[in-house]
């Protein structure tokens, strides 16, 4: 029937043709068009099939509000089909259909509707356990749902992010926003127009205004104004922070002032199989027909309850549409421009008269007749009928305010039940609303609105206002029908199309005893499709109060919650920032073929070769390093600058140990605990001067501790001054019985005989020429020095180090090997052998702690936890070999069936040739030659030896050579 | 202290090629250039008797003559550059007085920091600047709200950074970042400059 | 997303900042029983109106005193920590 010799509408441009597929076949549309409006062209009106009964639906609002428009694109799931627009060789599929959107072989199911009353989930599913997941959800999820998603593919495109600053963010482009952002940009506001329809103007683009002013025009040559179109605004947050999907690219924008001039969204009556393609909404109408050019039928019926109802109807006239009828549900109130014209246009009006029954023809693909019925005195349908056959059903009986912005931003909505009008008030201060979203209907009135606003705004934002204009009065006559619902006793009314809920739905919920609003709707799930029951909150709550007894203020609207409309993970994702820090040995860690590790944001070699038999790797890398020498790149260990005359007493007080008789060249462990008493960190201080210790600290806890130092000192307010310096210093730890010799050959100014350099000593010097703060540790237990110099260096010490070791055969390792020496040694990790109660008592450690200071932090509270010692202890154990269920960190301690602990640290010790451990277990069982029993993921239980931790050398000769 | 000899950009910049529209967004890499920090009790005092000017407030920046930038960071922490086309070495010169009079102990002249070390420097200017930056950093970087002598110690893609709007006739921003993330900012830059058709200034190249 | 104002670096989104809980007056570790020791630790005033809280500008490590009411999650006022004098009054 939609052939008409050229289209002509507002977004389209006829002559430019486009080829694209809908279901597998092919139609041609013009270019502008959107998927809707082309295939609409093409009188081709279904687009969807319903979410449970299968039945046919197609276009409701064409504004991208409903979800009867959602399609497939490619593997992006649940596009609107009235807002994206069509291009050559686009190809769109249905969603939720068994074939396609024309033949859906689920339409069976509407059929057995009556057996699929409301809350049926809940009620049917649950029995016997386990049903649900192994029987029903499958299948239902193979019926129902948005679309098919592929997730092994990659996401396409470029999604990303950006900040934006505005004085003034208008959302809305409708006359008001248009009126309020002229008025604020001629302030000498900077103005940000947000409008997520493709043109600007709102109403004024395709209903029946005529305004003095153009609006359009004039914002879009204001040089203070930015218009984004295609733009979503899906949030209000806090001190007007906004979240604007604009394309790819999500745009968070802060402004002085908001300006929500969102406008209202039509309201559909309820009727028999008031969901049938061919019934639509009003605005739906006047969209196709002024944006498109696309007639939306050939015969219509207007159901009418405003003014705006009766422009509809001029605009199907004017159109070319054969107008059979307006019902309009009023009887009183019924002056209007627009009706006064179309009584001079010979159609037959029927006032006090409701839509009943919408008939579909064959397959229920379209309305194609429907009985009206006259109303009786309590506004319910009469007995009086008359049929007429039409293919076009428009429905403007009222709207409701695009609330959710605004209550969002803290506002709170009231309906006069008498006068059927919204109020929205209480909003955050920067927020103001304007136009029809705020109770301003009449167009003059929407645009005399708009321009007090903006002005206020402007005013809002210090920009100085000589004469601030006063709001409009707000029209005594509302556009909305205070009930619009007329049940039918064979049901099919439907109050939410998303989820195929009926007018009977909502009943048997309350009757149900959910009198609540939040109640009904989690238990019928009403208004939790994808159009967030924008068409459905008002007709829910109107039945919840009348079953209730209540008006609809008291049952209220759901929380209005962000987001407004569906968006992408990808577009929430955008770039995905992932900060990775590098070592300045980097490069010559790619170069021996490292594999890497993350430890914390920084990427350490874990050994240096590639798979498969890692083991063997590390293995070697220790051998290495305990008969020979090894390197390892120990950058990223934490290292802070502690300065001042009171340098000694700040450690003093951070760290258990004692540091005031620590002289000058020499270096002492650090164990620092919490308020609690847990251990939290540890380290090595090396005093370069009497008011000056160069501290270390764990690679993931340096930030950590330092911002925790810097805020004990903001209370202490000690004279010591902090700096981190982590990233400023790179480290070698060179360690092996040749790590002498090697380091030798690299110095002149650092005597590092045994005598002159011993176990524990701090000296500077140049290394390989470099500036470098030298000190002997023992971390993997064997004679090793820690070489510090500043970044820049760092590859060019590594360098040195690697090529004077050469004749050593010094080999590097990596954090693998560094890890397995260290539990031979011993020597805690903390983190990983401690958790959120660990005392040093625990770890055997209480040689760290000086309890002859006055203060230390945690001091008290180990104090306390001394006199009632804990019931676990951290020990080592040993087995023979690795069970063949394996053991692995985090399997638990066992003991009479009850969990005594958990094993910290385990591996099967090249140099031991067995596998040993550290684990919490029973205070009881912590005596060397014990038994403990661990238990294997399989649940499998092992006995395991408790031996001292010290596993090799424990009597430290190596290390201290 | 030497220079430093290697930047960690400069193996991003060896494969760089020259951007398509360098006026929109041109990335200079100055981590080489001498920079350093002072900061603790009596800064301010002893860096006011090596120089001309300091920033009369936290968060503000100055120039002076030879093109050194002054940065104050804190009441008593400042950030200073070596003028990037400047024969002087500023940084080397205050490090090695700090140094001399420091052992001479008396009055407080805070401690130095090892800028050059700890922080990557880079310059980066062109039209499309602010713009670029809006992707990356949640501070307003437009010349109204960030005018010329403005610093911003911020985030920039989820690392913290120093950033500094030069006094005087200039388009750019001064970015210092973490020095073991540079490899990281330069994805990130790369990436964000690519819509403009700007980018890193290659190796060898001014 | 809210903005905080730090003392030294101005408005800025919250996101850089971190909480660090309501200022409490230290007691004297030496004198206090260890039932006022498990107290001070452990028991949180949660007050419901204005309190008193640590902040801190994570890019800079910049420490800051905030009065906040924590029903509204208004922030009414931000400082610097005073040079000397107690931290724990609101004001």
């Amino acid at each position: 029937m939609n052939k008409p010799t050229q289209r002509q509408g507002l977004l389209i441009d006829a002559s430019k043709k486009i080829k694209f597929t809908f279901d597998g076949r092919e139609y041609e549309g013009v270019a502008g068009d959107t998927i809707a409006s082309a295939l609409a062209a093409n009188d081709e009106w279904i687009l969807s099939r319903s979410f449970k009964y299968h039945r046919p639906r197609g276009i409701l609002t064409m504004a991208a509000q409903d979800a009867n428009t959602l399609v497939q694109i490619g593997n992006e799931v649940s596009v609107f089909a009235d807002r994206h627009p069509i291009s050559e060789g686009l190809a769109v599929r249905a969603q939720n259909v068994s074939h396609s959107a024309r033949k859906d072989r689920g339409f069976a199911m509407n059929r057995f509707s009556r057996f699929m009353p409301v809350g049926f989930y809940y009620r049917t599913f649950f029995k016997p356990k386990g049903i649900w997941e192994r029987v029903w959800e499958p299948r239902i999820r193979a019926k129902a749902g948005l679309g098919k998603l592929d997730i092994s593919k990659p996401t396409e495109g470029y999604y990303d992010k950006a900040y934006g600053w505005y004085d003034v963010v208008v959302v809305g482009a409708g006359p008001a926003g248009l009126a309020a952002a002229i008025a604020a940009a001629d302030a000498g506001a900077s103005v940000l127009i947000v409008d997520e329809n493709p043109i600007i103007g709102g109403a004024l683009s395709y209903a029946r205004v005529k305004t003095e002013r153009d609006l359009v025009h004039e914002a879009k040559v204001h040089p203070n104004i930015e218009i984004w179109t295609n733009a979503t605004c899906n949030a209000w947050y806090a001190d007007n922070w906004l979240p604007v999907i604009r394309g790819n690219r999500l745009y968070k924008l802060r402004a002085k002032q908001v300006i929500l001039a969102t406008g209202m969204i039509e309201q559909p009556s309820q009727f028999r199989n008031n969901d049938l393609p061919g019934i639509m909404q009003g605005s739906a109408a006047q969209r196709l027909m002024r944006l498109y050019g696309v007639k939306p039928g050939k015969r219509a019926i207007v159901l009418a309850s405003n003014d705006d109802a009766y422009g509809v109807a001029l605009d199907l006239l004017d159109a070319g549409v054969r107008l059979v009828a307006v019902c309009d549900l009023r009887r009183s109130d019924l002056r209007g421009p627009n009706r006064d014209e179309l009584k001079e246009r010979n159609v037959e009006i029927l006032d006090g008269w409701c839509v009943w029954d919408a008939m579909p023809e064959f397959g229920h693909k379209h309305v194609q007749a429907v009985e009206v019925a006259e109303l009786d005195a309590s506004g319910n349908a009469g007995k009086i009928r008359l049929r007429f056959d039409c293919d076009l059903v428009c429905m403007s009986v009222g709207y409701v305010p695009a609330y959710q912005l605004p209550l969002q931003a803290g506002g709170k909505l009231e309906y006069d039940d008498v006068s059927a009008r919204f109020t929205i008030s209480g909003q955050d201060d920067a927020v103001l609303l304007a136009g029809s979203v705020d109770g301003f209907f009449d167009i003059d009135a929407c645009i005399a609105d708009g321009f007090a606003q903006g002005a206020r705004a402007a005013a809002n934002c210090g920009l100085s206002i000589s004469n601030l204009p006063a709001r409009p009065a707000r029209s005594s006559v509302s556009p909305n029908h205070p009930r619009p619902i007329f049940p039918h006793p064979g049901g099919k009314d439907f109050v939410d199309f998303d989820e195929d809920l009926q007018v009977k739905d909502i009943k048997n919920a309350v009757a149900d005893g959910y009198r609540e609003l939040e109640l009904v709707k989690r238990f019928s799930t009403v208004g939790m499709g994808p159009s967030q029951g924008r068409h459905a909150a008002l007709a829910t709550a109107m039945l919840v109060s009348k079953e209730t007894g209540r008006t609809i203020s008291e049952v209220g609207v759901t929380t209005a919650r962000p987001p407004v409309t569906t968006e992408k993970i990808a577009t929430l994702a955008g770039r995905k920032f992932t900060p990775m820090r590098r070592t300045p040995m980097h490069e010559h860690h790619c170069a021996e073929g490292a594999s890497w590790l993350l430890a914390g944001n920084w990427m350490r070699p874990a050994f240096y070769g590639q798979g498969p038999d890692d083991k063997k790797i590390i293995a070697d890398e220790v051998r290495n390093a305990r008969n020979n020498v090894g390197m390892i790149d120990v950058s990223t260990l934490g290292g802070l600058d502690i300065r001042g005359p009171d340098a000694t007493e700040f450690l003093n007080r951070m760290y258990t140990f004692a540091y005031a008789k620590l002289p000058v060249g020499k270096t002492r462990y650090l164990l620092m605990t919490n308020e609690a008493g847990t251990v939290i960190d540890d380290g090595v201080a090396c005093r370069r001067g009497d008011q000056y210790f160069y501290v270390t600290a764990t690679t993931t806890g340096v930030d950590r501790i330092y911002r925790n130092m810097l805020w004990w000192n903001a209370q202490w307010r000690l004279d010591v001054d902090i700096a981190n310096v982590t990233a400023a210093y790179a480290g070698v730890n060179l360690a092996g019985p040749n790590a002498r010799k090697v380091l030798t050959k690299l110095t002149d100014d650092i005597d590092v005989s045994a005598e002159q350099f011993p176990y524990l000593a701090y000296r500077e010097g140049k290394v390989a020429g470099i500036p470098a703060r030298v000190f002997r540790v023992g971390f993997i237990g064997e004679l090793g020095y820690e070489i510090h110099v500043p970044s820049r260096y760092g590859a060019e010490l590594w360098n040195a180090i690697r090529e004077a070791g050469q004749e050593y055969g010094i080999k590097p390792f990596g954090l693998e090997a560094q890890r397995v020496m260290r539990l031979e040694k011993g020597h805690v990790i903390i983190g990983q052998d401690t958790d959120g109660m660990t005392t040093p008592e625990e770890l055997d450690m209480s040689w760290a702690v000086a309890n002859s200071k006055p203060f230390f932090i945690g001091k008290r509270s180990l104090q306390i936890r001394g006199k009632t010692l804990s019931n676990r202890k951290l020990v080592g154990f040993s087995l023979d070999r690795m069970p063949t269920s394996g053991l692995q960190e985090s399997n638990l301690v066992v003991k009479n069936g009850q969990i005594a602990g958990f094993i910290t640290s385990i591996t099967c010790s090249p140099t031991l040739s067995k596998v040993i451990g550290l684990a919490y277990a029973d205070r009881a069982d912590a005596n060397l030659g014990g038994r403990i029993t661990l238990r294997s993921s399989d649940g499998s239980q092992h006995q395991a030896e408790v031996v001292a931790p010290h596993f090799y050398d424990p009597e430290n000769k190596r290390q201290e050579m | 202290m030497a220079a430093i000899a290697r930047s960690p950009f400069a193996d991003r910049l060896e494969q760089s090629r020259v951007p398509r529209q360098p006026g929109n967004v041109l990335i200079h890499d100055y981590t080489p250039v001498g920079r350093t920090g002072f900061k603790g009790a009596g800064t301010t005092d002893w860096l006011a008797s090596k120089v001309s000017t300091l920033p009369e407030r936290p968060n503000r920046a100055v120039t002076l003559s030879d093109g050194t930038v002054i940065g104050r960071l804190g009441k008593e922490e400042y950030l200073v550059l070596n003028g990037r086309n400047s024969m002087s070495d500023i940084c080397g010169e205050l490090d090695a007085s700090w140094a001399s009079e420091s052992a001479g102990g008396g009055a407080r002249m805070g401690y130095p920091l090892p800028r050059a070390d700890s922080h990557s420097w880079l310059f980066i200017k062109g039209a499309r600047v602010s713009e670029m930056m809006s992707k990356i950093c949640g501070v307003d970087l437009r010349d109204k709200s960030f005018p010329p002598g403005e610093i911003a110690q911020t985030i920039v893609a989820r690392i913290g950074a120093v950033l500094i709007r030069e006094t005087g006739a200039s388009e750019g921003l001064h970015l210092l970042t973490d020095f073991a993330s540079a490899d990281y900012l330069w994805e990130v830059l790369d990436d964000a400059s690519a819509e403009y058709g700007g980018g890193f200034v290659p190796a060898g190249r001014k | 997303m809210k903005i905080m104002t730090c003392p030294l670096n101005g408005p800025r989104n919250i996101t850089e900042f971190q909480c660090h809980g309501e200022v409490h007056q230290h007691i004297d570790p030496t004198s206090a029983s260890d039932k006022e020791w498990s107290d001070y630790l452990w028991m949180s005033n949660n007050t419901a109106g204005v309190v008193r809280e640590w902040w801190c500008h994570t890019p800079s490590n910049f420490w800051f005193l905030a009065e906040r009411n924590t029903v509204t999650d208004e922030i009414l006022a931000t400082f610097a920590v005073p040079a000397d004098g107690p931290l724990g009054e609101v004001r």
